[in-house]
């Protein structure tokens, strides 16, 4: 066959057009499936959650690339993608409150002014935390491409500064983990405060009702929102795929085995890890964005450090250094995960007890991750490569 | 012969050990020089004192025909004048191939967006080819560099530092591992390219400095303790008590 450009970058890059035919395959599959288009057979909120888990693979993709193939076990890619739910969420939350306020006023003798909108969107927001007044970061909730733009520039901006600090002064390894989870966890602290501006502990609620679309069926509201995820994650993968397989790849990946080589050979190693750091911020941020119009509520319990660590877990069971492992590894682990803590599974009856999912699903995880890392350091993702190379001998 | 590197009363100290201590030092360009000495006299710290890895207490390292100080610059930058760098033990990518390996040693722009977008080109493919028949490795180019026999990662190692084109090639115990054949190929391949660059070689087995045939500087106790021809040091008397003797 003569070699093109298009069949070498084929045969270079087969996992790609794998993942794309699956994944449109797969959107087509539940397009029919569900109710919102098609025949009805899966209900509005399992449409959700599988929404939900493509958001997810986009953050398994971001931890793949900074960990899988740069070396840098951060622990805080759950507050990047977090942020990003705050910022399309003060949005969805502000216009549709301005919406309802507006709309009640309809029948009212005389129009409301711009002022007392304002006050009536912020009693009903703030009422729960003792406010009314707009907290100064809400200034621009009520544009809808300045929310979208800061849900890419919040995390970029923070990844950028807490990266710089850390890397210049060449924090690595464990001392780096720590210091990520530090900055989760004050994160989250922070957005607890009532005074935070972001509603404490109760978080920004009601995302799923998307301004304008208020006549639209939740199930067809759903259906937009998982194409759109699938497509979303399709682009991050071919972006991230276009990255690692390029020389830029090959040095991340010689940051990871020998840094101080990569350092030698006269690339500025900090500010490679700092490039990779923000990029991947900003994907978490924008599958963040994605997630909770589909979840519907954000609040800070969702910065808890463990679900970063949780995220480690699943690319380091779908496999470390390969994008579909990471991709593969988030969907089944967090498929799994919400069967069995769904308490859907049934228990099972021992003679000396009773397994319950709801409590041992942690265990079986845990477990499952220890061996995953001793006896298939390659993951789920392994497998394929062993297939891959049985189909080219 | 003009003055490329040159160090004056260097010192740096560890914990209350000077490693360095009061360490003055030249290379001309294209001077090939072997370094000996005997463990912990501080030839592996000097060339991480160059290369940037490890700041100096006091003393000035002046570099090129600006005598620019290279004190308090990032290795990045250091490594960018011209200053390569092999480690004691071989270090190589082992997870990437030879071709790769060498790829990224070339002097390329060095910035995230210019290695995102770099097409491989017909002079960097031709720069790769000579590299790899020059270090015995054209056979090798897509092998997974940790296939590679201990004496084959050293020259690839030695192919990356070639392939950075640098003026100043700072080489720590090359033999360690090789054969006696993969020596002998090892000296020539240094003499050779010395005639293009100034190649510096930390080396503990004798026969191999005595065939560089080059000047030699003895370190002991982070100081010169000699200088001069192959002959006149094995023949200096303190040489022989600290080192050769033993
Ligand atoms: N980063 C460091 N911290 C503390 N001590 C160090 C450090 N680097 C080197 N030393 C000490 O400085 C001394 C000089 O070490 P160096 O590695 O330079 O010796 P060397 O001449 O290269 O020896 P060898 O022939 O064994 O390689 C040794 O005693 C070593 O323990
Ligand atoms: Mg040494």
């Amino acid at each position: 066959m003569r070699e093109t450009i298009l069949t070498k970058y084929f045969s270079n890059n087969r996992h790609v057009f794998f993942f794309l035919g699956f994944l449109t395959l797969f959107t087509f599959a539940v397009v029919i499936l569900a109710e919102g288009f098609g025949l009805g057979w899966l209900g509005t909120s399992f449409v959700k959650t599988l929404g939900k888990t493509l958001c997810l693979c986009m953050v398994a993709i971001a931890m793949d690339l900074v960990w899988g193939y740069c070396g840098i076990l951060s622990l805080g890619h759950f507050a990047f993608f977090a942020l990003g739910g705050y910022m399309i969420g003060m949005w969805l939350m502000f216009a549709r409150t301005k919406l309802v306020v507006v709309a009640a006023a309809k029948n009212l003798a005389l129009p409301l002014t711009e002022e007392e909108i304002k006050s009536a969107v912020g009693t009903q927001i703030f009422g729960v935390v003792g406010g009314a007044e707009i907290p100064n970061i809400w200034a621009f909730a009520d544009i809808l491409p300045a929310q979208l733009a800061f849900v890419i520039l919040i995390p970029g901006a923070l990844a950028l500064i807490f990266g710089w600090l850390a890397f210049r002064s060449r924090v690595d390894g464990v001392y780096l983990s720590i210091l990520t989870q530090a900055m989760t966890l004050a994160l989250a602290l922070y957005l607890f405060q009532n005074d935070s501006g972001l509603r404490g502990n109760n978080g920004l609620s009601g995302l799923q009702n998307i301004p304008g679309l208020e006549n639209v069926q939740q199930s067809l509201v759903s259906m937009y929102f998982f194409i759109a995820s699938a497509f979303i994650l399709g682009i991050i993968y071919c972006l991230s795929n276009l990255i690692v397989s390029s020389k830029l790849g090959n040095i991340i990946k010689g940051i990871r085995d020998n840094e101080e080589r990569v350092r030698f050979l006269g690339y500025n190693v900090e500010g490679f890890k700092l490039f990779i750091f923000v990029y991947t911020a900003i994907i978490s941020g924008i599958a963040g964005a994605m997630y909770y119009p589909q979840a519907g509520i954000i609040n800070p319990a969702e910065l808890a450090p463990i679900a970063s660590i949780y995220l480690a877990v699943w690319v380091a069971i779908g496999g470390r250094g390969r994008l579909y492992g990471a991709v593969i590894g988030a969907a089944f682990v967090s498929l799994m995960s919400s069967y069995f803590t769904g308490g859907q599974a049934p228990d099972i009856a021992l003679g000396f007890g009773t397994l319950i999912w709801t409590d041992w699903w942690l265990v079986l995880l845990g477990l499952s991750f220890v061996l995953v890392t001793i006896y298939a350091p390659k993951g789920i993702g392994g497998v394929f490569d062993l297939l891959a190379k049985r189909n080219n001998d | 012969m003009s003055r490329l590197l040159y160090v004056d009363n260097l010192s740096v100290t560890f914990d209350g050990f000077k490693a360095i201590n009061g360490l003055s030092f030249e290379i001309g360009e294209k001077e090939l020089r072997a370094i000996i000495g005997p463990n912990g006299a501080g030839k592996t710290t000097f060339m991480d004192l160059i290369t940037g890895k490890t700041q100096p207490d006091s003393g000035t390292i002046r570099w090129g025909e600006k005598s620019a100080s290279l004190i308090k610059k990032p290795e990045s930058k250091i490594a960018q004048l011209g200053i390569g760098r092999k480690f004691q033990k071989p270090t190589v990518l082992e997870s990437q191939t030879v071709c790769e390996n060498l790829l990224m040693a070339l002097a390329n722009p060095r910035n995230p967006f210019s290695v995102l977008f770099y097409k491989k080109n017909f002079e960097d493919n031709e720069i790769i080819a000579k590299l790899s028949t020059q270090v015995n490795l054209e056979r090798k180019l897509t092998t997974a560099a940790s296939e590679l026999s201990h004496g084959q990662k050293q020259w690839l190692e030695i192919g990356m530092l070639l392939a950075q084109d640098p003026k100043l090639l700072l080489i720590d115990e090359p033999a360690a591992g090789m054969t006696s054949i993969e020596r002998q190929q090892t000296v020539k391949l240094l003499k050779n390219l010395a005639n293009k660059r100034a190649i510096l070689v930390v080396e503990h087995d004798m026969e191999f400095i005595r065939q560089l045939e080059c000047r030699i500087t003895v370190l002991h106790e982070g100081r010169v303790l000699a200088e001069g021809n192959f002959d006149f040091v094995m023949q200096h008397q303190s040489v022989i008590d600290v080192y050769l003797g033993r």
